[in-house]
């Protein structure tokens, strides 16, 4: 069994080191680097980026980063491309909150 | 952090010469980077702080006038005159100093904004054991950037404006990514300052005014040849500020988008630059289009 947590933001893929556990929400193994542990038992970076109580780090980021992003831009993906969800992914997102809308910041490009 | 001192040999390097150039492993540049943006914040707090001296050692000196003349003239003596208006005076005179001296180590806010985040989200997707190309013109607008001056209309006798042009190649980027495409990064700046004197009777008024245009282009070269998605990707373009272009080189499609930020400003250059959450979304464009 490896790990089954996906590294990366544009070139998503498999971490595919040697498994020591499982998500406990999502169900995907995991190996140590990845594995988060919380209120409710051990998390993978996606699940601990969504649920609260999980400690932030890098992976949880670079987890939240890719949800906004392929939620913006990976509409209509299909199986095999870089925007298709796992089907433990979608059970991960299925917990999230509605997506953050792109610029928060109030920045008008076409202010001149 | 305070001083330039305390910054390490190769980021206190980066500062002095006003330039990053070469082949980097991606956990030092961003050790590099992320140590520039501190020294970045450092040298804005203090321009901010220079700028509030600068304001009320102004308002000082009108006071120390008024106040040092109505008491020298009430003490008969000429010291107290000197004193009230001379100290202000040699505090604006200071902080004018120290302004130019910040200015000659500041670090153009693209590399806090834009590089430094972009590069940190995309830090996961670096080929292992492959260096990052870089290079960064940290010297902003100097003279020697200039590319154009002319006279504008209206002129005439009590009425002149004046344009000065700068183009200012901040950025080049180049990551080379885990299966093996390389994503490409510029920024081109381009400055417009607008000098206005109009004339009168008595003083000659000046008012100064700044236009900067950030050209962002992302590029994606893939591996491997691949069929882009080029009506999607030009109808994912911002209308008026994005352009879309796909190029041929040694036989692979290479599509980049192409972004135009402008940012405005009086008395000083802009120093507002991309996010870089916009410049990811466009590479994220680019990679779920490239299939």
């Amino acid at each position: 069994m490896t790990c089954q947590w996906h590294t990366g933001l544009l070139v998503v893929r498999e971490c595919g080191l040697p498994a020591s556990g499982g998500c406990g929400m999502c169900g995907r193994t995991l190996c140590l680097a990845h594995t988060i542990p919380g209120p409710n038992g051990m998390a993978c970076p996606q699940c601990a980026s969504t649920a609260d109580g999980y400690p932030e780090n890098e992976d949880t980021q670079a987890a939240s980063d890719r949800n906004e992003y392929y939620q913006r831009y990976g509409e209509g993906a299909q199986f095999g491309e870089p925007g298709y969800f796992s089907p433990a992914d979608s059970a991960a997102l299925a917990s999230q909150s509605p997506v953050l809308p792109f610029r928060q910041d109030g920045y008008d490009p076409m202010e001149s | 952090m305070k001083s330039i001192e305390e910054l390490t040999p190769a980021a206190r390097e980066a500062v002095r010469t006003q330039r990053l150039d070469g082949h980097w492993e991606p956990k030092k540049l961003l050790r590099l980077l992320d140590e520039l943006q501190r020294w970045d914040t450092v040298v804005e707090a203090q321009k901010t702080s220079a700028a509030k001296v600068q304001k009320y050692s102004a308002i000082g000196i009108f006071a120390g006038i008024f106040g040092g003349g109505i008491l020298s003239a009430i003490a008969e003596s000429f010291a107290l005159f000197a004193l009230f208006a001379g100290t202000p005076t040699a505090i604006l005179l200071l902080t004018l100093w120290r302004k130019k001296r910040l200015r000659s180590v500041d670090i153009p806010d693209e590399v806090r904004v834009t590089i430094e985040p972009l590069l940190r989200k995309l830090r996961a997707d670096i080929a292992e054991g492959q260096r990052v190309r870089l290079r960064l013109d940290l010297s902003g607008v100097t003279g020697a950037k200039a590319k154009g001056k002319q006279q504008m209309p209206p002129s005439g006798r009590a009425f002149k404006i004046e344009q000065t042009l700068y183009d200012d190649p901040i950025c080049d980027l180049r990551l080379p990514l885990a299966d093996g495409a390389e994503a490409a990064l510029r920024i081109d700046n381009t400055y417009l300052k607008i000098e206005r004197a109009q004339r009168g009777r008595s003083k000659t008024k000046h008012k100064t005014k700044w236009k900067k245009q950030s050209s962002v282009t992302a590029s994606w070269s893939p591996a491997a040849p691949v069929v882009w998605k080029t009506s999607a990707l030009e109808a994912s373009a911002v209308r008026g500020v994005e352009r879309v272009q796909v190029r041929e080189k040694e036989g692979i499609q290479i599509a980049s988008i192409q972004h135009i930020y402008k940012f405005k400003a009086a008395d000083s250059a802009p120093d507002a630059a991309p996010p870089a959450k916009e410049v990811l979304g466009m590479f994220m464009r680019l990679r779920l289009l490239g299939m």
